[in-house]
């Protein structure tokens, strides 16, 4: 009876000190949600380009809590220094790296720093040969053979189109590339391409030579590109088709120096890259993202729709 | 799961009190407390919901009054610019930009840009651009044909990006643009014509985009058609990335309302913004007032069932404080119950269970008292058995008796041997009678007679007997030989010395209400009135035996004893002596049948 009498005393002095513990500790304020850390490296020099992708990095990170560091390049498409600044990331406490690749083939230091660091990496637009966590892209092939179409139905039967691209070797571009091709390929319509690192494409000369080949359409693959040629000159008689944004590239198109643009929603692409990145961290299945486009012109860039697409309201 | 329960109904039933009290009271203190912590959680999140609504609905108003202001003070432009400017102007004579300039340089900060038009739409002034896109009409932009379709109104347009003027900066701006129509003065004819205020949406954001209800909470602007003018996630909205009830919302009566969308319940807060026909929507996931409890379920929980830990021990504690001092009466009674009633009674604990020791004391105390009377009672009564035993064989009596036969027989006086014979025969055999203590009063008599036969026989003409009892009453139960004695007494003290022929001896039985009374009087020399006293007294009876005098009490004790202890104080003898005058002795009985089936003990 003793021993009982100890035993049921014991255990209501050490239930009462545990229940006090729990009371004092359920007291105490709740740590503050951590902040994610992710870095965004773009392919380019200025941010100019990446206006709506920026934008809608950033409401996703204000929607998810995280402290986002958009990262440009000295030099455009200079992927050494794009491997660099992704190691330097990962090594100052950057939970996921967000990476519009510069160049396909040149990623593998990035993609080992990651790998090392247990920091998850994803691809946005152009992704890169090396195996990474995630790709957000609208379908640029798509995109290709939807300018092409639009080309054709402006040009039709007499459309003379050359293609300029740029020594990047970026997989957007070589996917626009490719849906460009097919279309004219199978519609038979005469193109070229041309590199833009062999001309000067804002240049006399080379209007000069497209004037004399015949060219109806000129077609920018990448952005740098399409600016130049928006600077285009009284006498010009072939027009301007393009696939990114900028505010010049907007400025153009509203004054028609540029034909068309097949522009993607980089606002969702930025968002849902982030979007991604974060439900890596928490090991959850990313969610499926169909990233769309669309064909805008001068007429059409003001409608309700494509407005949203083009302006970003921040500033 | 029933069988389970009634086992531990059976097993509480069965526990002891202060097992029962302790699980009753913390039971019952458990259940108070998770009714009131139930009904307080239910009444405060209640009462934190209503004050979050109505926090909400200040917060919006709040925003609505800023909204308000930001809106009028587009208006007082828009009035300023026309009422001021435009009708003192007339257009052939002088131009409107410079005062246009002075209203948008004082409002810069909210503006995009003023801009006058004819009714044609083309432009007449505006401020900061002056050039209109090449291509684009003005006339059949939505702001320009609402401004004329309803020329009495403000018209505030959805946001939109500016289409209108060349920017030189390759900037573009989202506005709302405030149109009116306005009457131009144009070489003194007035004429028709849109005034466009163009504000900055920015200014718009930054009044709805701060707005304090709750971490995830957030305000959005809808038209009376649904569409949304401001959202923080318009531009996901578009995107198909986010969906947003605005459709309903347009349709909400102002106030607060729970509304289901998504999978998500929210408070929503609907106020009317003047002048526009536009509706400020506030939105509040129930989640954010509901996680206000949420977190800190652990700290009532906690304590509840610190609480009721703590009330079990303090139960347990005042329960035992109550249970004990019965237990300890329970250990006292069983230890009574076994026999032992010299035991000590513990009084303790409260009132009740004190008055309960003291009564239990007192009852074990009466029962040790009843119990000594009854063995004292038990012990006379055997005493006075033994001693009517030793008188049934009185060897005195029955040696004068035998002699006096052998003298009869030797005398040849064989009538007068038989007689003495059987009445000693008859005198024993009452005597005995099987043993039993309850006669009949017939045969107490016959006992009587049978005595008083052979003493006259020996006292020759001594005395006459006189026999005045009622055969009526013969039946009644008496207690056997306490007519012999008083007989003997009258006959030894009463009449011995008388001469003889002159002594009397008369029995009497009586019936009076619901007594016996047998009266045994002489008329002998009678008792001194102090002797009397003495006669039914132990201490007499005692010293009337000492000495070794083999019978020279009285014996009257004996038998008023064995009466009082047989039928009760209210029975026994009663002497009743003059001197000179005789004496008598009343035996007063109760008038009871005898039942033979009773063994003669006491009625």
């Amino acid at each position: 009876m003793k021993k009982r009498t100890f035993s049921v005393r014991l255990a209501f002095v050490l239930s009462v000190i545990v229940l006090v513990i729990g009371i004092v500790l359920s007291l105490r304020s709740q740590p503050p949600t951590p902040v994610r850390e992710i870095s965004l490296i773009l392919h380019e020099k200025t941010t100019a380009g990446d206006v709506m992708l920026q934008a809608g990095a950033q409401r996703a990170a204000e929607e998810y809590k995280v402290d986002l560091s958009v990262i440009t390049l000295s030099e455009t498409g200079a992927a050494d220094e794009q491997c660099r600044l992704t190691e330097r990331e990962t090594a100052g406490g950057a939970q996921a790296i967000v990476l519009s690749a510069a160049d396909r083939t040149g990623m593998g230091d990035a993609v080992t720093a990651c790998r090392e660091a247990n920091v998850p990496l994803l691809t946005i637009t152009s992704g890169c040969d090396e195996e990474v966590d995630a790709h957000l892209s609208a379908d640029q092939t798509e995109m290709g053979k939807k300018l092409a179409f639009e080309v054709m139905k402006r040009d039709g039967q007499k459309a003379v189109a050359t293609i300029v691209r740029s020594a990047a070797r970026r997989t957007g571009l070589d996917e626009r590339l490719a849906g460009l091709i097919e279309v004219l390929t199978t519609c038979n319509v005469e193109y070229e391409v041309v590199d833009a690192s062999n001309q000067d494409v804002a240049g006399y000369g080379f209007r000069n030579r497209l004037r004399q080949r015949g060219t109806t359409s000129v077609i920018a693959l990448d952005l740098p590109e399409l600016e130049l040629l928006c600077s285009a000159q009284t006498g010009d008689t072939f027009s301007v088709y393009g696939f990114d944004t900028s505010s010049a590239v907007l400025a153009a198109l509203d004054s028609e120096k540029i034909e068309a643009l097949c522009v993607a929603d980089d606002f969702s692409l930025g968002f849902l890259a982030v979007q991604t990145a974060c439900a890596l961290l928490d090991e959850k299945t990313p969610p499926e993202a169909l990233i769309p486009f669309t064909l805008v012109d001068h007429d059409t860039m003001y409608d309700a729709q494509n407005q949203w697409l083009l302006f970003s309201l921040q500033r | 799961m029933k069988a389970l329960f009634e086992r531990a109904a059976k097993r509480f039933r069965r526990s002891s009190l202060q097992v029962m009290l302790t699980v009753s009271f913390t039971c019952i203190t458990a259940l108070a407390l998770l009714a009131f912590g139930l009904s307080y959680h239910v009444r405060s999140t209640d009462l934190t919901r209503d004050r979050i609504g109505e926090d909400n609905i200040r917060i919006v108003g709040q925003v609505n009054y800023s909204f308000d202001s930001y809106l009028r003070s587009m208006m007082r432009v828009s009035d300023t610019m026309y009422y001021t400017v435009i009708k003192n102007t007339d257009l052939d004579q002088s131009s409107l930009t410079e005062e246009m300039n002075l209203l948008y340089e004082a409002n810069h900060d909210q503006l995009i840009s003023i801009a006058v038009f004819d009714s044609a739409g083309r432009l007449q002034a505006a401020v900061p651009q002056s050039t209109v896109k090449p291509g684009l009409d003005p006339a059949e932009q939505r702001w320009f044909t609402d401004a004329l379709g309803r020329i009495e109104n403000f018209h505030f347009s959805q946001p939109h990006v500016q289409n209108l003027f060349l920017s030189p900066d390759e900037t573009h701006h989202w506005v709302v643009s405030l149109s009116r129509a306005v009457e131009l003065t144009r070489s003194g004819q007035s004429e028709q014509g849109v005034l466009l205020v163009d504000m900055d949406f920015s200014g718009l954001e930054q009044i709805c985009s701060s707005s304090g209800l709750g971490e995830n909470g957030y305000l959005y602007i809808v038209d009376n058609t649904g569409d949304i003018i401001y959202h923080p996630n318009q531009q996901l909205i578009h995107a198909g990335l986010y969906a947003e009830n605005n459709l309903a919302a347009a349709f909400y009566e102002e106030g607060n309302r729970v509304e289901d969308f998504g999978g998500e319940e929210r408070m929503v807060t609907v106020k009317a913004i003047g002048y526009t026909g536009w509706k400020l929507v506030g939105v509040m996931p129930m989640s954010d007032i509901e996680s206000a409890f949420a977190p800190n379920w652990v700290f009532p929980v906690l304590i509840i069932l610190l609480i009721i830990l703590l009330m079990g021990a303090a139960n347990t504690f005042l329960s035992s404080r109550i249970a004990v001092p019965i237990k300890n009466l329970e250990s006292a009674v069983n230890v009574i119950e076994e026999g032992d009633l010299t035991t000590p009674i513990p009084i303790g604990g409260s009132y009740e269970v004190r008055r309960l020791g003291g009564a239990i004391r007192s009852m074990a105390a009466q029962l040790r008292r009843l119990m000594d009377d009854i063995v004292r009672e038990q012990e006379q009564k055997r005493r006075n058995e033994l001693e009517v035993l030793q008188s049934q064989i009185n060897p005195h009596f029955l040696y004068n008796t035998l002699d006096s036969i052998i003298w009869m027989i030797e005398n040849q006086e064989y009538s007068d041997a038989i007689s003495m014979v059987t009445s000693l025969a008859r005198l024993f055999r009452i005597s005995l009678s099987k043993g039993r203590n309850v006669i009949t009063l017939g045969s107490e008599l016959d006992h009587a007679r049978s005595y008083l036969t052979i003493q006259q026989m020996r006292y020759k003409d001594k005395f006459i007997v006189r026999d005045q009892s009622d055969p009526a009453l013969n039946e009644l139960a008496c207690l056997k030989l306490i007519v012999q004695p008083l007989l003997e007494n009258a006959i030894y003290h009463g009449l011995e010395f008388m001469v003889d022929g002159e002594g009397e001896l008369t029995i009497r039985t009586a019936r009076e209400e619901e007594d016996l009374i047998i009266e045994v009087s002489d008329n002998g020399p009678g008792i001194p009135y102090a002797l009397q006293q003495q006669l039914l007294t132990p201490d007499f009876e005692k010293n009337s035996k000492t000495g070794g005098r083999a019978r020279k009490g009285y014996g009257l004790y004996n038998v008023h004893e064995r009466i009082r202890l047989t039928y009760g104080a209210p029975y026994g003898l009663t002497i009743l002596s003059e001197p000179d005058c005789g004496t008598t002795v009343r035996i007063r009985l109760p008038a009871l049948p005898f039942d033979a089936g009773q063994g003669g003990e006491t009625p």
